[in-house]
């Protein structure tokens, strides 16, 4: 007699595994339909925050790049007019353009490297100290601050000995590392570096005030009317006083100049009764938006003569204006923006990350419910494929698959979900500016593609959960449940 | 039990006896399997030794709650034991691992439910097909055997139908077909006429005879259905949880009427 041959029982095959749960899933339109939706509805939103973010980040970024001519003028002509307090001298050594900036110091400090090194260093520990206190939670913060400002904290700390020791045991005693790892050695080099920076400042800042006195006395016009228009000897002027500018920043601020004076002789002649009433007429307000707004356009109104200054030419006056609502319109983006690199996936804040997080796992739950209902009304079933020689791990496949299947579907729908809404909201908000955004379209698929495979994931892992249960399932116990 | 009017079909063919007593195909040892622990325990087998021989036709009878579907479902490997052993040909089944019980299920033994148990949203010929799927045979080979199997239950025509356009008889001979598409040796059937009139009834039993005889498939049938009394070699009593006692066809003194006619 032949006896039975102990033999294990074939793999289900993926094409086998994914008809059967297909065949399954149009029998359960509505259930599977409601799974695939809450797949569909999380993708939208993850894809919804990640692309809307990049979006973003695209337009304020460029808007913020195109204003870097006036943020430039506006440095300049406060350069040029009011010397540097202690702390923008920090900054300007520290910061953007500073090497241009330090040559011109370096000048001012008649070559004196070590007074210009030691301002730098100092300026530097300063930074790196307020970046220190930043990252101390504000409880804190508070303490070890005193509720004082951290330049002066740290001045504090240099120049007195037994503030520093007061010091280091409040920082110990929120388990808080100290600003710097050698810290005796460190504050020492600075408390004897102190008095000379001291003095270093006073000479940069006598030296800044002579230097505007000087470019003052060139030409007695207010500044912004000498870079509007500009002598053939400015050049000259300011190389004299002792400021370094280059010929292209010195034709930022001239347009710049020519661009505020015209703005300027517009509010001015605005205030005049006659044109008052004119332009009131026309347009129902005299306020300077609405009647840059008309003058950008290319449709001369009858009282343009009246607001604008004779010698100005019309397209000029046009250009100014276009040039003045640009502006507006990007301060009004990146309001609140500033460049930032950001080690968060898509450069998110936290804040966001978590709600993202949340949920998705939201949706976890959501997915594991649906498909735990799925098992158990149809415990009959796998009961009867179990009977018919279904292995555990066949029954666990087919489930798997079909959350993989709605994951797919759920995703897909999602990706063009979220991707609609930002498009949607990203013209609302940034209108034909939005373009500058999706010049980062690799971008945005990335974090489309990213999404949808996160939403497959989640559903395969949803899935594993009960798909476990109905395996496991021995197959008289499962037929029992009805 | 109606044993009124004679019945004109009397069994009166000597088979069976030999077969009996032909190679075992089951045999189990000492079964037994209760159910919930200690006092409240329910104990719905306690201690059957029986031996099934190869090509036989067993019909296992007994009042409901007599253990006799426990028993089933112990011979057939879907449900584990408390204590006892179960041989099929003389393998325990208790040795197996999940795979090859899984093999075991799918390859050597056919099963029919009381409830046919048809998988509701597949057609006639992919119900019959899952055994197949899993038995890993290929689409083609499936779709050739599951219709050679329609045909043999006489579906052939409705292979297309879901379970819910088929009437009970219907769709317990897809459950039939299905039972036989991985060729298995045993077919356990679980009172398959119990949901079913009597003509339907009786093209059920009729089909099971012919695959006991035609396939020599060993066909182990619990049921009611005192028709099956004269079809098979052997008949299990079960009573509170044993074998009762065992008749064979030729020592069975009753004869059956016409049921229909009562019923």
């Amino acid at each position: 007699m032949k006896p039975i041959e102990a033999q294990d029982q074939a793999r289900l095959g993926v094409a086998r595994c994914v008809r059967l749960a297909v065949s399954g899933m149009s029998y359960r339109l509505l259930r599977s339909g409601i799974t695939t939706a809450i797949l569909a509805l999380a993708v939208a939103f993850l894809v919804h925050v990640l692309t809307h973010a990049i979006l973003a980040e695209r337009v304020q970024r460029s808007a913020w790049d195109a204003l870097e001519p006036t943020r430039s003028a506006n440095a300049w002509l406060l350069h040029l007019t009011t010397p540097a307090s202690a702390s923008e001298l920090r900054d300007q050594v520290t910061g953007q353009g500073s090497a241009e900036r330090s040559e011109q110091f370096l000048r001012w400090l008649d070559e004196d490297q070590t007074a210009l090194s030691l301002l730098n260093d100092i300026a530097r520990q300063m930074k790196l100290f307020t970046l220190w206190t930043e990252s101390l939670d504000p409880a804190a913060a508070a303490v070890v601050l005193g509720g004082q400002e951290p330049a002066q904290v740290f001045q504090r700390l240099i120049v007195d000995p037994a503030e520093r020791d007061r010091f280091e045991r409040s920082v110990a005693s929120f388990h808080r590392d100290l600003p710097f790892r050698d810290g005796e050695r460190d504050w020492d080099r600075l408390a004897e570096a102190w008095p000379v920076y001291l003095e270093t400042v006073d000479r940069l800042t006598a030296a800044h005030t002579r230097a505007i006195e000087t470019f003052r006395r060139a030409d007695e016009r207010p500044v912004l009317s000498r870079f509007a228009q500009p002598t053939p000897t400015l050049r000259e002027e300011l190389a004299n006083a002792g400021f370094m500018m280059t010929e292209a920043e010195q034709r930022v601020l001239s347009d710049f100049a020519r661009d505020q004076a015209l703005i300027a002789e517009v509010q001015s002649r605005l205030h005049d009764n006659d044109t008052n009433a004119k332009v009131n007429a026309d347009l129902g307000t005299t306020e300077l938006p609405a009647v840059m707004t008309t003058l950008a356009q290319d449709k001369p109104a009858d009282w343009w003569p009246l607001v604008l200054p004779e010698r100005v030419d019309v397209d000029d006056a046009t250009l100014t204006a276009q040039g003045f609502l640009t502006q507006q319109r990007f301060a009004e983006i990146t309001q609140g923006y500033e460049p930032a690199y950001r080690e968060t996936p898509f450069g998110l804040p936290v804040g966001t990350l978590w709600l993202v997080g949340l949920s998705l796992l939201v949706c976890v739950v959501g997915v594991t419910n649906a498909l735990l209902m799925s098992v158990t009304e149809r415990f009959n079933e796998i009961a009867t494929m179990k009977c018919l020689g279904a292995m555990d791990r066949s029954i666990m496949q087919m489930f798997v698959a079909e959350a993989v299947i709605q994951g797919v579907i759920g995703g897909a729908v999602g990706v063009g979900l979220g991707l609609s809404l930002t498009l949607l909201r990203g013209f609302a908000e940034f209108g034909m500016l939005m373009g500058r955004g999706l010049e980062g379209w690799s971008q945005l698929l990335t974090a489309s593609a990213l999404s949808l495979g996160v939403g497959v994931l989640l559903a395969a892992l949803a899935a594993v959960g009960p798909s476990w249960i109905a395996s496991r399932l021995a197959p008289m116990e499962a037929m029992r449940v009805e | 039990m109606s044993n009124a009017t004679p019945d004109q079909r009397v069994h009166t063919q000597g088979r069976g006896a030999s077969r009996s007593d032909g190679p075992v195909i089951i045999r189990t040892l000492g079964l037994a399997k209760s159910y919930g622990e200690g006092e409240s325990a329910t104990h719905a087998l306690r201690g059957v030794d029986s031996t099934i021989a190869r090509g036989e036709f067993v019909a296992v009878m007994g009042p409901s709650g007599s253990g006799k579907s426990t028993f089933f479902n112990m011979i057939g490997a879907l449900d584990a034991p408390t204590a006892g052993r179960i041989l099929i040909d003389e393998v325990d089944v208790a040795q197996l691992s999940a795979g090859e019980l899984a093999f075991l299920r799918c390859h050597k033994i056919g099963y029919i439910f009381q409830q046919y148990n048809l998988i509701k949203y597949m057609t006639a010929l992919e119900n019959v097909a899952v055994p197949m799927a899993f038995a890993g045979v290929g689409p083609e080979e499936a779709h050739r055997r599951g219709m050679d199997l329609l045909k043999l239950v006489g579906l052939d025509e409705r292979f297309d139908h879901r379970p819910l356009e088929m009437s009970g008889g219907q769709q317990q001979r897809v459950a039939i077909a299905r039972a036989l598409c991985n060729q298995p040796r045993i077919l356990l059937a679980d009172e398959p006429t119990a949901n079913l009139d009597f003509k339907t009834g009786q093209l059920i039993l009729d089909i099971l005879q012919r695959i006991n005889e035609e396939r020599g498939v060993t066909i182990v049938c619990s049921t009611h259905d005192h028709r099956l009394l004269q079809l098979c070699d052997r008949i299990f009593w079960v009573r509170d949880g044993v074998i009762d006692r065992v008749e064979k066809q030729e020592d069975l003194k009753i004869t059956t009427g016409s049921i229909g006619g009562e019923a």
